[in-house]
């Protein structure tokens, strides 16, 4: 558990090496690039400019991902980028074009179909409506006389047609929700008149496509017939471009991933400065890994790199980048999620996935629905790779640990007690609901052991940072944790009867350190600067404001010592919860007969698990964020992102 | 206070105008292109959604979307009466009545101006069975007198009386006022017979002072186009609003237009804001109508609540129009914007 230390690495060489240089840093897999001229550094960049080229590969990427798309090859599970001869553009270039030659008419051949399936099906669907017509097309529209329009005629507006008096029909063939499908005619010399009525009343003209003839159930079922031949012609295309895929998909997909790789390297250069004729580009890498970079840069000749410390340069924010062991890895992504610690902070990783997994168990026991977790965690880590399935391994095997002591086994709270006689103990350790309140005062203590490491957690970073506000006049630096402990002990005390406060101990032990906290902003200033002035801005308001905005900040404090560790009530409060949601659907078993019982307990269960799981997991974040990382967190950092690595995920 | 039922129409007549377009809609309705993309646009909207839920919006007419907001309103109405069971109270049919009248003029504009398939063109179809008149039978009819003939047997036989003893001299202005006057008094009788009286009073407050407002606009054009004489703008104007004859009197004797404006804003100060926005007087005059039936909707009357929100729903159709309309012609959605009221 830690943060690993950085170091700031300068690489300079030749600008014909640079590709070179570039491959080398994504290779090495440990290279945070930073640009090489910062922007506020602009104006003293000696000359320095950042090299702003159009790159040539992201084409040739754009279209053999599109023809990969259109082949069905999944471009992201490239394994490996290594191709031999594809070196420069060219080679690219030339290999796309002879896919297009081999694929090109048939890409282009299902393109046509698809287009042709769409406009014939939406003619089909349009005659479909007008299937009562019985006549040819070719008929109609050949009348010498009369004016035909086929189209659709708003219902409203069909109840109008009564009030004219001109020379016309409407023969509505289909009805929907909103519209008469048919058609009118009348004779040509009233066409214009007609017509003009007719858009009045806003009927939709429907075209007949020229190559329908015959009658629409003969037309409709004739376009249908082609639609199915177009469909089986995709159907073979599609079959060819698989048998392509599944032939030459692997060599596909490694080019394409080396076309990937050489064109997110190329992006690289924007983070590259030039100067007669040599490239300037810096970055992060672990202090660990300080040799192993330099080898690899052994046969880039003109390169010359220097190492300094990460804080070399102020204007650069170091990476973070955390250490974590096989328990607490999982754990990362909810660390991540409230944010990444700064680089002379404190990585809590290992801290949450003790506390998160404790808590989990405690308040989801059930040895039953823990091995359930369980195995579904496995399931998820093995057969899904889902990053999480390593968390719910964990919480499930808490679980099962808790649910043990706790005596349930899917919810039969006896069904264990043959075990605690077989191992001697004669009976359950902890019956919840004859134990209730050892069990809210346990959640309350386990509370303020959580918050009394996250205080001790904040006067470290304090420290590291020499931030002497945070480590010693804070609330949560050691003032308040002397604070928070004493009245802790002295409520234990007044609890057990054995008070022991005197004067010494509250003034010692309690109004000083709360003396502290409220003048800790001065006090602060006067160990780091010797001096005395009430705020960081000198002549910021005066003395009474000081008081004023120092009470109401005391006063918020206070309050929140209190709610903080009443706040882990909820961690007994889940422990009854669980018990009680259980007890409700044995309840529900006892009043069904024999068959019924195992599928309520199955789907009590099922329901518990997924209810409250969801609802325990949720609240442990909760219980994380609020409780315990506003107390020493802040999650300002930016993580360690090497060029390699991004790259290799992407490939991946 | 009313009763359990008029507070359940109450309650679904609130949910109704929750579900109404709000100004943040409006803003994103205007910034729209085309009339496909407002009718997309509104197709996606909770309150229109199930309406156009059918609707190709690339071949739809502009004629059309608008005709089925109408609809989509009126029936509205006829289900918020039907729910009450009140379809034998005049009050609760004022829409129907305001449609007839609006056709009946639209029939009369034909005849005179001899286009009568224009009249068929914008008769909308769902008045057809909702209306006491025949339409389709009085659309025959090629004269004024021939009409008021065929309408003898109905409530309009009077003003149609009154229309013909005007005699030679018969125009569509006066059709206009004799029809108005005649749907206003139906209107504000309705409401004295068929309301209590603490409801009555509060919605013929609103509706003479809708009429008040209209009257001043009227007046107000009369003089700022045409320059109109005192009796002529007298002529125009409509009885039963709340003004009074001395100040109807004093304002249509305003020499100039200005004048006209320095009147109002002295003497009937609640129109002052007609003239704020310059041109746009007719949306001036929406806004003024649109915070007076906003105060109604507050009310816990039922028929107040039911008559704000049949204004709030034609003033909400009204706005969708004009923004169809102002993206046909092409205006910036500023412009756009300024004709709207809500």
């Amino acid at each position: 558990m830690g943060i690993e230390k950085m170091l700031l690495v300068n690489i300079d060489g030749s600008m014909s090496e640079l590709d070179k240089a570039l491959l080398r840093c994504c290779e090495s897999g440990c290279f945070h690039i930073e640009p090489a001229v910062s922007k506020s550094a602009d104006q003293r960049s000696g000359g320095l400019s950042m090299l702003s080229e159009k790159n040539p590969y992201t084409p040739l990427m754009r279209e053999m991902s599109e023809l990969c798309r259109r082949m069905g090859i999944e471009t992201d599970k490239t394994i490996n980028y290594s191709e031999q001869g594809f070196d420069t553009l060219s080679d690219f270039a030339d290999y796309l074009q002879s896919l297009r030659d081999e694929l090109g008419a048939l890409i282009n051949e299902r393109q046509e179909c698809y287009k042709e399936i769409s406009e014939k099906g939406a003619t089909a669907k349009q005659l479909h409506h007008l299937m009562g017509m019985n006549t040819d097309f070719e008929q109609v529209f050949n009348c010498k006389h009369a004016h035909i329009r086929l189209g659709k005629l708003p219902i409203d507006s069909y109840d109008k047609l009564e009030y004219y008096t001109e020379t016309f029909f409407f023969v509505p063939f289909d009805k929907d929700k909103q519209f008469y499908w048919g058609m009118y005619f009348c004779t040509k010399k009233d066409k214009i008149i007609v017509d003009e009525i007719f858009s009045s009343l806003y009927f939709e003209r429907i075209r007949i496509p020229e190559s329908v003839h015959g009658t629409p159930e003969r037309e409709y079922d004739e376009l249908c017939d082609d639609v199915n031949r177009l469909s089986l012609r995709v159907e073979e295309i599609n079959e060819a471009l698989v048998r392509f895929s599944e032939e030459r998909g692997d060599e596909i997909r490694r080019i394409y991933a080396l076309l990937r790789f050489k064109n997110n390297t190329f992006d690289l250069r924007k983070n590259v400065a030039s100067l007669n004729g040599r490239f300037f580009m810096k970055g992060f890498i672990p202090k660990s890994r300080k040799d192993s970079f330099k080898k690899m840069f052994s046969d880039v000749n003109s390169a010359t790199l220097s190492f300094l410390p990460p804080n070399s340069e102020p204007d650069l924010k170091i990476p973070t980048k955390l250490k974590n062991g096989w328990f607490s890895r999982p754990y990362i992504s909810l660390v991540e999620m409230y944010g990444v610690p700064v680089y002379n902070g404190i990585n809590p990783t290992l801290f949450v996935a003790i506390t998160y997994t404790l808590l989990f168990g405690i308040m989801f026991g059930d040895l039953g629905q823990g091995l359930v977790v369980l195995l579904a965690g496995l399931f998820m880590t093995h057969k899904l790779k889902n990053k999480y399935g390593a968390l719910l391994t964990r919480c499930g095997f808490s679980s099962m640990a808790f649910g043990f002591v706790f005596g349930s086994l899917f919810g039969f709270e006896h069904a264990l007690d043959p075990v605690y006689k077989a191992i001697g103990i004669g009976e359950k350790p902890i019956e919840i609901f004859d134990k209730t309140t050892f069990i809210l005062i346990s959640a309350v203590a386990i509370g303020v052991g959580i918050i009394a490491i996250s205080m001790i957690m904040n006067i470290v970073t304090g420290f590291k940072q020499r931030d002497y506000e945070k480590a010693i006049f804070g609330c949560n630096g050691i003032a308040g944790f002397v604070f928070y402990g004493s009245v802790i002990t002295a409520v234990l005390g007044m609890l057990t009867g054995k008070s022991f406060t005197n004067t010494a101990y509250v003034i010692l032990l309690i109004v000083i350190p709360l003396v502290c906290i409220f003048c800790r902003v001065p006090f602060s200033i006067a160990v780091k600067y010797k001096k005395w002035q009430l705020s960081e801005d000198e002549g910021e308001g005066g003395i009474g404001n000081f008081i004023v905005e120092n009470f109401f900040e005391m006063f918020e404090f206070l309050l929140s010592y209190v709610s903080n560790t009443l706040s882990f009530l909820r961690v007994g409060g889940f422990v009854l919860c669980h018990a009680g949601m259980m007890l409700v659907v044995m309840t529900i078993m006892e009043m069904f007969a024999g068959a019924a019982q195992p599928i309520i307990a199955v789907v009590g269960n099922l329901f518990v698990m997924a209810m409250e799981g969801m609802i325990v997991a949720i609240q442990i974040i909760r219980l994380e964020f609020y409780e315990v990382f506003s107390r020493f967190y802040d999650g300002d950092g930016i993580p360690f992102e090497p060029v390699g690595e991004s790259l290799a995920t992407d490939i991946e | 206070m009313g009763t359990g039922s008029d507070k359940a129409t109450i309650t679904k007549i609130r949910a109704m105008h929750g579900k109404m377009l709000t100004p943040s809609d409006y803003k994103i309705l205007v910034s729209k292109k085309s009339l496909s993309e407002v009718c997309e646009c509104l197709k996606n909207h909770r309150k229109f959604a199930g309406l156009l839920s059918d609707i190709d919006v690339n071949t739809v007419r502009r004629g059309y979307l608008e005709q089925l907001i109408r609809k989509f309103n009126f029936d509205t109405f006829i289900k918020l009466r039907d729910f009450q069971h009140l379809k034998h109270e005049e009050f609760y049919n004022t829409l129907s009545l305001r449609y007839e009248t609006e056709q009946l003029l639209a029939l009369i504009s034909s005849i005179f101006s001899g286009r009568k398939e224009e009249f068929i063109a914008g008769f909308p179809p769902y008045l057809i069975g909702k209306t006491k008149l025949d339409f389709p039978g009085l659309s025959q009819s090629t004269s004024i007198a021939e009409l008021a003939k065929m309408l003898e047997g109905t409530a309009y036989k009077k003003p149609m009386e009154q229309i013909m003893q005007i005699g030679e001299g018969i125009d569509y202005l006066g059709c206009e006022i004799i029809l108005r006057t005649h749907y206003h008094k139906r209107v504000l009788k309705s409401i004295k017979t068929d309301l209590p009286e603490s409801d009555g009073e509060l919605i013929s407050k609103a509706v003479r002072r809708e009429l008040d407002i209209r009257n001043i606009v009227n007046a107000y054009r009369m003089k700022a186009y045409f320059n109109a004489s005192r009796s002529q703008i007298k002529d125009i104007l409509l009885p039963f609003g709340r003004m009074g004859k001395a100040k109807t009197d004093a304002l249509c004797e305003c020499p100039t237009a200005q004048d006209m404006q320095d009147f109002i804003r002295v003497n009937y100060p609640v129109a002052a804001a007609l003239f704020e926005k310059g041109d746009f007087i007719e949306t001036q005059m929406a806004e003024i109508n649109l915070k007076s039936s906003k105060k109604l909707l507050r009310t816990q009357s039922m028929p107040s609540v039911y008559f704000a929100f049949l204004s709030l729903c034609e003033n909400e159709a009204d706005n969708i129009i004009h923004i169809i309309e102002g993206i046909r012609y092409g205006l910036p959605s500023e412009k756009i914007e300024e004709l709207l009221a809500y």
